[in-house]
């Protein structure tokens, strides 16, 4: 459905181009990219880190991290809309037989944006610590090698996704990528007296900027120097922890360019006829068994617990159709199996398994306890109307909230009660199945069935090892969630990957001429582009 | 409907829609009992049009060649197969809906792979369609269409066998049988062997390293002429490339699995890009290969390493694209 909508949505992108063309003159030269001006964008998020090598697997918070990781810092490969792996930082690749060996070549003539020319050296160094302990770089010259102790036929989906950035490490933290745009300065809440990075210039990057109120600003300025050539954009200012809300009325009015959208908004936006673009289902939630609490380690209970789960009321009533009802760990876009593993609903039964557990676990005894790992209203929601779900089998559940604001999946609060389920969220971040069920595996101590040889990485181990960590129903998948943003009017190239990526250094505005003199956060100017085709990157060798 | 739950070490990667569907079909051949099979065609909603007829036709071909026919009966178990499209991969999943353990058989196609094979120049590539497998071995095979009926044969040597198939409704079906060999030591490899000769324009048997002339009437027979083998060749032509192109196989100890491969000249090791290009895997070590009198495929004999079986295999040259 969403990949639909992005296609009508270049359908009629081009259809309009098409009309315009016919048509002749004043609307032909508006289609013509202009370069400069400022996208405002707003996120809900109260904080960013910029450090891939602090980043949580699978935390909300890395969602926007990402996204604004994307802007400062570049990969060795990417993934285009076809299935390609386009050359980025490395310009060939190749692996042994075995794929445990791979070697990257590393472009030349690529700088920091301090100026420093990018070597392979900085490149392991970079990503030395993001890889998995399985595989170790090393490098010499202008090429880069990948030693890996199990095969890895999926290493360029891993590389093209996630965290897998190429930084340079400067003292006191502070990073420097090659990427379209510069980190420039941080602006705390009414926007005055701009801030730079402490102890570095505007054009270095912290490596953990982190803003701990609301409505503050980063503005991210074009790097002039990008070997892939200047963006259109001049800027892009970025405001922190806007309410969903708020952060609508503000592209409604013609305040923001591009805003998150929360999926109870999405059917609002579009019915007030703004542009809302949905990628594929990128958040999943779900409930995790911790035996701190003795009645959770009944299987028994787990089957009814998850007999009783309603996922179609959540996905489509809750959450108003914006999310899918998820019976597996991996979604349908990125695994290709899931509608292989079916959702399980049987109340009837779930009472039946209910009323068979010990009289220790019957009705009247210490509620079960179920405790919303992550903040915010939705996720409160999913752990109030699961509790519903399994009163109705006679499973008394008591929900608890979020132990701190933005607490990470994993975190729970000392002087709390143990909870025998927990509600989580996951982001998905990497392109490749089996690194994302590794990460899912890893993080919440899941099992991993000895049956299973975790080596092998062909689809069918993969799904043979997700059934089976399904199969003690330690964790029960809910629902999986996209993501949403609204576009404002002025906003031209949006095309993002619809697992989540903007390239926001393809976007442009179209805005009123002439322009003010100041293009920051009010005077947009633009400037029709000259042709300037950015570099080709040379094909790579696979 | 009862599919094994093999383990079967099988390719799991193939370059184009067709070859997965033809390594998917194997996989299900090789796993599931021989039975008429109701095959349901399922494709994810985005992006679509991966599925054509192509790979369906190539996939039930394959399934029906090894004795699994696609019925059209409710009663018959149903196969259910599946095209995926992930961000990197297009995968063909074929699973049973009956199963109690679920068993699935995936083949993964790059997408990339598939983006080149259609906005590429042809290429040439071999494709390969099996026609015959038994468990007694299998020396030599050859195809032939007789010029006069029109009609087409499939002869085998096994052990001191010759045999005759035609081809009726769309199968294999044995005709007669003759002893070309009396009953004794098994032949070696190699020993004995059928081809087509151009020069002659007929079908020839070679015993060791003498030529023998064939005589397919009524009864068979044949006659040695004493004389060596000249003119027997594994030129392949192709549609889209008018150089000649040869078959060639590794050089493996009949213990291992092959590859058959495109060459420009006979006899020669295949470039790598002819490797990447124009070359099939075998499930097992490629025993001869007989060009059939119309140049356009060959019989190649193998003997799957995964089941013991002796397998004839068609293999033809044809645009990638």
């Amino acid at each position: 459905m969403r990949f639909i909508e992005s296609r009508l949505f270049a359908a009629t992108s081009l259809l309009s181009l098409a009309t315009q063309i016919l048509l002749g003159s004043p609307a032909t030269a508006a289609t013509h990219p202009k370069y400069g001006g400022t996208l405002r964008v707003e996120v809900h998020a109260l904080s960013v880190s910029l450090d891939p090598r602090e980043w949580q697997a699978g935390s909300l918070e890395s969602a926007t991290n990402q996204k604004m990781a994307e802007l400062v810092f570049e990969r060795l490969l990417a993934l285009d809309s076809y299935g390609r792996f386009q050359p980025a930082l490395a310009t060939e690749w190749s692996h042994d037989g075995s794929t445990k060996r791979w070697r990257f070549l590393i472009r030349a003539g690529v700088k920091f944006s301090d100026g420093t020319a990018l070597g392979a050296e900085d490149v392991a160094l970079a990503l030395q610590p993001l890889l998995p302990a399985t595989q170790q770089i090393s490098a010499s010259g202008n090429v880069m090698v990948i030693q890996s102790s199990v095969p890895a036929p999926d290493l360029l989906e891993q590389l093209a996704s996630g965290r897998y950035f190429v930084y340079r490490a400067l003292p006191r933290g502070v990073l420097v990528g090659t990427g379209p745009f510069v980190l420039g300065e941080v602006q705390r809440g009414g926007g005055l007296g701009a801030e730079q990075n402490p102890g570095s210039s505007p054009s270095e990057t912290s490596g953990a900027r982190t803003a701990p109120g609301g409505g503050e600003h980063l503005y991210f300025r074009a790097n002039q120097e990008a070997w892939t050539g200047r963006p259109f954009l001049d800027g892009i200012d970025v405001t922190l922890g806007v309410p969903p809300l708020r952060a609508m009325f503000d592209v409604q009015l013609g305040k923001a360019d591009l805003i998150e959208l929360v999926p109870e908004l999405v059917p609002r936006a579009r019915q007030a006829n703004l542009r809302v673009w949905s990628s594929e289902p990128l958040t999943l939630y779900g409930l995790r068994f911790d035996d701190t609490q003795v009645v959770a380690s009944d299987v028994r209970l787990r089957e009814a617990f998850s007999l009783s789960l309603d996922r179609g009321t959540l996905a489509n009533v809750l959450l108003q159709k914006q999310a899918e009802p998820a019976a597996a760990l991996l979604p349908e876009w990125l695994s290709g199996y899931a509608f292989l593993i079916g959702v399980d609903t049987n109340l009837e039964r779930a009472k039946e398994l209910r009323r068979a557990l010990p009289a220790s676990e019957a009705a009247g005894a210490a509620p079960l306890r179920l405790r919303v790992d992550p903040a915010g209203d939705l996720a409160k929601l999913l752990g109030e109307r699961v509790a519903v779900n399994a009163r109705q089998a006679g499973i008394f559940v008591e929900v608890l909230p979020s132990p701190v604001p933005r607490a990470g999946a994993a975190t729970t609060a000392r002087s709390d009660p143990p909870a025998g389920v927990h509600l989580f969220a996951w982001h998905y971040s990497s392109l490749s199945p089996r690194a994302e069920l590794d990460s899912l595996v890893a993080a919440y101590n899941l099992t991993e069935p000895s049956a299973v040889n975790a080596a092998r990485t062909d689809d069918e181990q993969l799904y043979a090892r997700e059934r089976r960590v399904l199969e003690d129903r330690r964790v029960l998948p809910l629902i999986v969630e996209a993501e949403s943003v609204g576009l404002g009017a002025s906003v031209r190239d949006w095309m993002p990957r619809r697992w989540g990526e903007w390239h926001l250094d393809d976007v442009w505005l179209e805005l009123p001429e002439p322009a003010a003199a100041d293009s920051r956060n009010t005077g947009n100017s633009a400037v029709e582009a000259v042709p300037q085709p950015r570099p080709a990157a040379p094909g790579a060798k696979p | 409907m009862g599919f094994a739950l093999l383990f079967l070490p099988s390719r799991l990667r193939a370059e184009s829609l067709e070859d997965a569907a033809h390594e998917l079909a194997m996989k299900v051949c090789l796993a599931a009992h021989k039975q008429p099979v109701k095959v349901a065609w399922r494709e994810a909603p985005q992006p679509s049009g991966y599925l054509s007829d192509r790979p369906k036709k190539v996939f039930l071909d394959q399934i029906s060649a090894c004795g699994m026919e696609a019925a059209e009966n409710s009663d018959a178990p149903i196969l259910t197969v599946t095209i995926e499209v992930t961000p990197s991969k297009v995968l063909l999943i074929a699973s049973s809906a009956e199963a109690v353990s679920p068993q699935i058989y995936v083949i993964e196609v790059p997408r990339a792979s598939l983006f080149v094979a259609r906005e590429t120049a042809p290429a040439t590539q071999l494709k390969r369609e099996l026609l015959w497998q038994q468990e007694t071995p299998i020396q030599s095979a050859l195809e032939w269409q007789d010029p006069t009926t029109m009609e087409r044969f499939l002869f085998l040597l096994s052990e001191s066998l010759f045999m005759r198939f035609d081809f009726e409704n769309g199968v294999w079906k044995w005709m007669d049988s003759a002893q070309f060999l009396p009953v004794g030591p098994r032949l070696r490899a190699g020993e004995a062997s059928l081809f087509y000769s151009h020069a002659k324009e007929r079908v020839e048997l070679v015993l060791g390293k003498e030529v023998c002339d064939l005589h397919l009437t009524s009864h068979f027979n044949y006659t040695c002429l004493g004389t060596e083998v000249l003119d027997r060749t594994t030129e392949l032509s192709s549609t889209c490339d008018e150089s000649p192109r040869y078959l060639v196989t590794g050089k493996g100890d009949y213990t291992q699995t092959d590859r058959i491969t495109l060459a420009s000249a006979a006899g020669a090791a295949a470039a790598a890009d002819e490797t990447y290009r124009g070359s099939l895997d075998m499930p097992g070590p490629v025993l001869d290969i007989s060009v059939a009198e119309n140049a356009k495929a060959a019989a190649a004999v193998v003997k799957n390493l995964s089941t013991g079986n002796y397998e004839v295999y068609r293999i033809t040259a044809v645009c990638s694209n």
